[in-house]
């Protein structure tokens, strides 16, 4: 299956969808912007169109005064000055624009004296007729006709300056005039500056005698005795209207004949717009307005501002479609955010089921899923190769029918647990003693577990079955739990087993019918043997005998090696007479044998002490005593014959086995018959300037005969010797050692040398050894770096707490520590890092078949590798061959030690040898 | 916009508030006519210019010497006071100040209650101007006509003083213009009044004059004697002689010293005095006394009612 890239929004999408949303909130805000300036325009046109009517209403209501006041005139003949005063300030103060109210009457030129003379005697004392050249007066030209101001209103001192004014000769309003007469029509002035210094304009109409407009032009010219005439502010005629605010700029202009303005009459603008009104348009509005007939063009103009828009509803539209997009986009975002999301589940989900079925192919272990009926649903192919069956064969079927798993040390049918799994919801493990019964009758020792499986509910839907093919371990364990209880080289019980074993035959000694007899076995000879060929020819002659041992012994009985060349035998007959009959057999077949190494040939014999187990009231120990005690008394009667162990002499003869020893070794002791040797550990893959040796003891006989440690060193131990052996150890290898680093320090030349001394569990569980190798190392400066300690794997994993304190009391000293015999405690590994040691030695009974022998093998590659995990050194035992050597090295042992590589030698010897070198060098 | 019209305006007051004004009264404080056209003229000025008033008093001193030395006065005054205008309210202001000390002179003046008698002082100079007082006679002969569909003669009772006799020349020219005798009866007492008066009833009307002059008058007196007396429609151009006249047309003291106060501000405010013409008066009061309507048995027109003043 293929997963497809997850959908994203590129940036590209994003910027899209940001332009987008403010495109069309601009379009939308836009729209709503729009709509407001035409609704403002319609506005502003009905406002302008309505200011306008009402412009032209007020400019006909002054003609409508006008025409008052001519009626008024002409009503009253000759109005005086009373009546004219009355009747203009009622006009002046129902009517704000006309600023003033003029009568004028007609004299004619040979009239005007008269006219000038009766203004003058009705108290006018100063008056004349004048005419206005500027802003000065001066006495009017000569015309034929004129037009003179008789009264004016209001009476003012401003306004009665025009007293005597003829305004016909005036070219301001001449044509007006002119017109209004020959009209009878309210004609209005163009533009003029009104007396108190405002923009206006006069109204001028003709009263005819008579009272009626003549038909005739002829006629109203000549009828048209007197004119009324009002001045009209502009200003207050425009500022009067109301709603003007709302227009912007008014103005009002008066026309010419040529229809185009002649005079701005009027001009009014609002208030400073803000200069972003700029963005917004201006409204124009024009209107031709005729009265009095003048023609008037108003113009209106308003700069849009901010004002007219809608705020709020721009703002909610924009910012709702701004919400709109950014919903629109979160849910784009969602939706893909969900597809990718659900991409990647599916991808993730994918790969943890490519995962898991590879990780099912790839499991060494058999994996089996079923369900509540316990009905096959899955199997790896582990599982198919285990059970013999293919998944598309086993899918459906009962486990039970698939495969059958039996008990492997009873053999019976093992019901697997799926009902209880499923049950009790938890995973059940059974790692022990099952074996897997298959479609091809093969047996597989497996561990099993079941673990339920949950569904989303959390509820049980079957169960996975996890089969591990536990052959190997469970063959390693079965060989390491032979390796505790047997003997390496000739695969026989060996002491801790046959121990056990009498342990128990002792405990059942006194309810089962049978007879319990130890036999314990030392060959004559042997020594010679081992002298003479080595360890090798040793142990393979202790192989053959074991060999012919085996078929001596029945299968209820046990023979063990109890340790050198001594055997035991713990035999189960009715009667001393069956007894004595297999150990006479026994060195019949001895006595026989022949044991041929290389071109040599060797007869051996054994003597065999026999005791009776007749109660549970002995130990153990006890009775291995009275056995070996009664075969020293077969050894020292000649060999090659059995000795019973009778309880009547048991005192004599246990004093006397022990005594034996003790006297030897007492008398080895007085007679300086121990000798040091060594035997030189090698590093096997780097080179190193310091040589190790590892320093060994022999005692001599009486007849100058080497006897191993293996032969004394149990007996020492046994009777409280080993201390003092130990201690003579340290003193005299110390003495050699002190005098080794005198020559050192003399000859700079020699090498540095460090030995490996063996201690005794005894010797570290007193006390006062410790003290006293501390004393010998802080008397002796340069020594404890020189030394390093053995002690057993088997003492320091039972005594914890005082190897502990021994090991780090003289490790501050400056010696090391080794832990010899590694790996014969099964369980030492997890105790191995609380013991604060520099090496490691390995037992040799794993090493010497670790060439060829893959569980000696896996064991020192364990061992090798935990310590160099831990950072311990190790060292390899019983190096006896090339394969050996080559399997160390190429598995990265630090040390080697072994006959192949390095012999035994006596410790001056070795020490000599180096003094002589540095001498030759 | 708003300030600068406020300056505008403001400007003339502020270009004014540090003028002078005087006022120079031909008559004493107390005289009817003379308060009231001090009155207008202060509520005219009132904020605009500093005034002060000059009482010639030549109502109750009425000797050449007298209107001589209080025009000196005035004229220390002026030059103490040096106002910007000076108002001379009637006639002998203009007489002993105006004419001999400051005719065509620099300082501007604007004279009032003139009873169109300005020939007599050469007016207009070029640096006065003013109202001239007259009497609405053309007015009072309609309603005379109306009154008395056939008025022909009537007399003019008043008191012996220049002021009279110069108003009577211009009421006898006037009335004697529509076609009405006008005779004229001076008196310089209250008896004589008395006297004149009962005469006066065979005319058609009797127009009274001014009693000012008449020392001894009483009002009281002379109001009963006058009801009690009158057969004849007697009419006056003057509010306070209603109580002795059926029917009035009276000029305002307060047109005149308005007239006056406007005209003055106008100077101010930069208007030469030659540029104003003189003006007369144009506004009268109609005052009707129902009491002597009814002594001699007349009706008051509807016309009149309408307009017309009743004196209480």
């Amino acid at each position: 299956m293929e997963v497809k890239p997850l959908a994203r929004l590129s940036p590209r999408v994003i910027y899209a969808f940001v332009a987008g949303g403010l495109l069309l909130s601009l379009v939308l805000g836009g729209i709503v912007i729009w709509q407001d300036v035409v609704h403002s325009r319609r506005e502003f046109e009905q406002m302008a169109d309505g200011y306008a009517s009402r412009v032209l209403r007020r400019l006909n209501s002054n003609v409508a005064v006008l025409n008052s006041i001519r009626a008024m005139t002409f009503t009253l003949d000759e109005p005086d000055d009373e009546q004219f005063a009355l009747f203009s300030r009622e006009v002046l103060r129902q009517n704000s624009q006309i600023r003033s109210v003029r009568y004028l009457v007609r004299v004619k030129r040979n009239d005007l004296s008269t006219f000038v003379a009766d203004m003058r005697k009705r108290g006018y004392i100063d008056f004349h007729v004048k005419e206005r050249k500027g802003r000065r007066w001066q006495p009017v030209s000569r015309h034929d006709i004129y037009y003179v101001t008789k009264f004016v209103a209001p009476f003012e001192p401003v306004q009665v300056q025009f007293l005597g004014h003829d305004m016909f000769s005036d070219p301001r309003f001449h044509k007006s005039i002119y017109a209004a007469i020959n009209s009878g029509e309210a004609v209005a002035s163009p533009p003029v500056m009104l007396p108190n210094g405002e923009r206006g304009y006069f109204l001028f109409q003709a009263v005819y005698a008579g009272g009626e407009r003549p038909d005739k032009l002829s006629e109203r010219r000549r009828s048209a005795t007197r004119l009324v005439a009002i001045a009209i502010s502009i200003r207050t005629l425009m500022t009067g209207l109301n709603d003007r605010s709302g227009l912007g700029t008014v103005r009002l202009e008066a026309m010419d004949g040529t229809s185009k303005p002649s005079a701005i009459m009027y001009d009014y603008r609002a208030g400073n717009v803000p200069a972003a009104s700029i963005l917004l348009p201006v409204f124009h509005f024009k209107r031709q307005l005729l009265s009095g007939g003048q023609v008037f063009r108003l113009s209106m103009a308003r700069q849009t501002d901010f004002g007219i828009l809608r705020i709020d509803v721009i703002m909610i539209v924009v910012f709702a479609t701004l919400l709109f997009t950014g919903l629109l986009y979160y849910i784009l975002r969602m939706t893909l955010a969900n597809r990718a999301a659900r991409h990647k589940a599916q991808a993730e989900l994918f790969r943890e089921r490519e995962r898991a079925a590879v990780t099912l192919y790839s499991i060494a272990d058999a994996v089996i899923t079923t369900d509540t009926d316990g009905r096959v649903d899955y199997m790896n192919p582990v599982a198919e190769r285990m059970t013999g069956w293919s998944a598309n064969d086993a899918r459906g079927a009962p486990v039970d029918i698939v495969f059958s798993i039996v008990n492997e040390s009873s053999r019976s049918r093992y019901e697997i647990p799926l009902h209880e799994c499923i049950r009790r919801g938890k995973i059940i493990k059974q790692e022990s003693n099952l074996v897997i019964l298959n479609r091809n009758n093969q047996q597989i020792p497996v561990s099993l577990s079941i673990a339920p499986i949950r569904d989303l509910d959390g509820g049980v839907s079957g169960t996975v079955l996890i089969l591990q093919d536990v052959s190997q371990s469970r063959e390693m364990s079965r060989k390491l739990l032979w390796q505790a209880s047997h003997d390496g080289l000739t695969g026989l019980v060996n002491r801790r087993e046959f121990e056990r074993r009498l342990k128990y035959a002792i405990e059942t000694a006194g309810s089962e019918m049978a007879a319990r007899f130890v036999l314990y076995m030392d060959l004559d000879r042997f020594k010679v043997v081992n002298d003479t060929c080595g360890h090798v020819a040793g142990d393979a002659m202790l192989k053959q005998i074991a060999g012919l041992l085996k078929p001596l012994v029945s299968g209820k009985d046990t023979l063990a090696r109890l340790g050198g060349d001594e055997f035991g035998i713990l035999l189960i007959c009715d009667t001393y007479a069956d007894a004595e009959q297999v150990a006479e057999r026994i060195i019949d077949k001895v006595k026989k044998y022949r044991f041929s190494w290389e071109d040599k040939t060797f007869e051996i014999g054994v003597s065999i002490g026999m005791v009776r187990i007749i109660s549970d009231e002995i130990s153990t120990i006890d009775a291995l005593s009275h056995a070996d005690s009664a075969c020293y008394i077969a050894k020292e009667r000649g060999g090659n014959r059995v000795h019973v162990y009778m309880s009547d002499d048991d005192a004599l003869l246990k004093r006397h086995g022990e005594m034996q020893w003790v006297h030897r070794i007492t008398r080895a002791h007085e007679e300086s018959r121990f000798r040091l040797h060594v035997q030189q550990i090698v590093p096997l893959n780097r080179k190193e300037d310091v040589y190790h040796y590892e320093i060994l003891v022999r005692m001599m006989d009486e007849n100058g005969e080497e006897i191993l440690p293996t032969s004394f060193i149990a007996a020492a131990e046994r009777y409280n010797m080993i201390i003092d052996l130990d201690k003579w150890i340290i003193e005299s290898a110390f003495s050699h050692i002190i005098d080794y680093i005198a020559c050192r320090q003399a000859n700079p030349v020699l090498p540095h040398l460090t030995f490996s001394i063996n201690l005794s569990g005894q010797s570290i569980s007193d006390p006062g050894m410790m003290h006293f190798i501390a004393e010998m190392f802080d008397r002796n400066p340069g020594l404890a770096t020189c030394v390093t300690f053995e002690i057993t794997e088997t003492f320091a994993v039972s005594n914890m707490t005082e190897a502990g304190e021994f090991i780090a009391f003289l490790r501050e000293k400056g010696c090391r520590f080794a832990l010899d015999d590694f790996g014969t405690g099964v369980s030492s590994f997890s105790y191995l890092k609380n013991l604060d040691v520099d090496y490691l030695k390995i037992d040799g009974e794993f090493v010497k078949d670790v060439s060829c022998d893959p569980v000696d093998f896996a064991m020192v590659s364990s061992i090798n590798h935990m310590g160099h995990v831990i950072g311990v050194r190790t060292v390899a035992e019983y190096v006896e061959n090339e394969a050996v050597y080559e399997c160390l090295k190429q598995m990265g042992v630090d040390y080697g030690q072994g006959v192949w590589m390095q012999a035994v030698e006596p410790l001056s010897d070795m020490l000599r040898s180096h003094l002589d070198r540095s001498r030759s060098d | 916009m708003k300030r600068l019209l406020l300056l505008l305006l403001l400007l003339p007051m502020s270009v004014m508030a540090g003028k002078k004004c005087l006022l120079v009264m031909s008559y004493h404080k107390g005289y009817e006519w003379n308060d009231g056209i001090e009155r207008a003229v202060r509520r005219e000025l009132h904020g605009r210019c500093e005034l002060k008033v000059f009482y010639m008093d030549t109502k109750r001193n009425t000797s050449e010497e007298w209107g001589k030395q209080q025009a000196i006065r005035a004229k220390n005054l002026i030059g103490m006071f040096r106002p910007d205008v000076v108002i001379a309210s009637d006639d002998n202001a203009s007489r002993y100040l105006v004419k001999p000390y400051y005719r065509n002179a620099r300082l501007p003046f604007v004279f009032c209650g003139i009873n169109w008698s300005a020939d007599e002082y050469g007016y207009p100079y070029r640096n006065t101007t003013g109202m001239i007082e007259i009497a609405p006679v053309a007015s009072m002969i309609k309603h005379l006509r109306v009154l008395i569909p056939n008025v022909r003669h009537g007399i003019y009772l008043s008191s012996n003083t220049r002021t009279e006799h110069k108003d009577y020349e211009r009421f006898r020219s006037i009335f004697s213009s529509h076609g009405i005798q006008l005779d004229a009866a001076f008196v310089s007492s209250m008896a004589s009044w008395k006297t004149v008066y009962l005469k006066a009833q065979k005319f058609d009307f009797v127009l009274i004059g001014n009693n000012a002059g008449i020392t001894d008058w009483d009002s009281k007196e002379i109001s009963v004697f006058a009801l009690g007396n009158a057969q004849r429609l007697s009419v006056s151009f003057y509010q306070w002689m209603m109580p002795y006249s059926a029917f009035a047309l009276t000029k305002r003291p307060e047109e005149q010293g308005s007239w006056a106060g406007k005209t003055a501000l106008a100077i101010l405010s930069g208007l030469k005095p030659s540029d104003i013409p003189v003006v007369v008066n144009r506004h009268w009061d109609m005052w009707v006394n129902p009491a002597f309507f009814g002594k001699i048995g007349m009706r008051v027109p509807v016309h009149m009612q309408y307009r017309a003043r009743l004196w209480k």
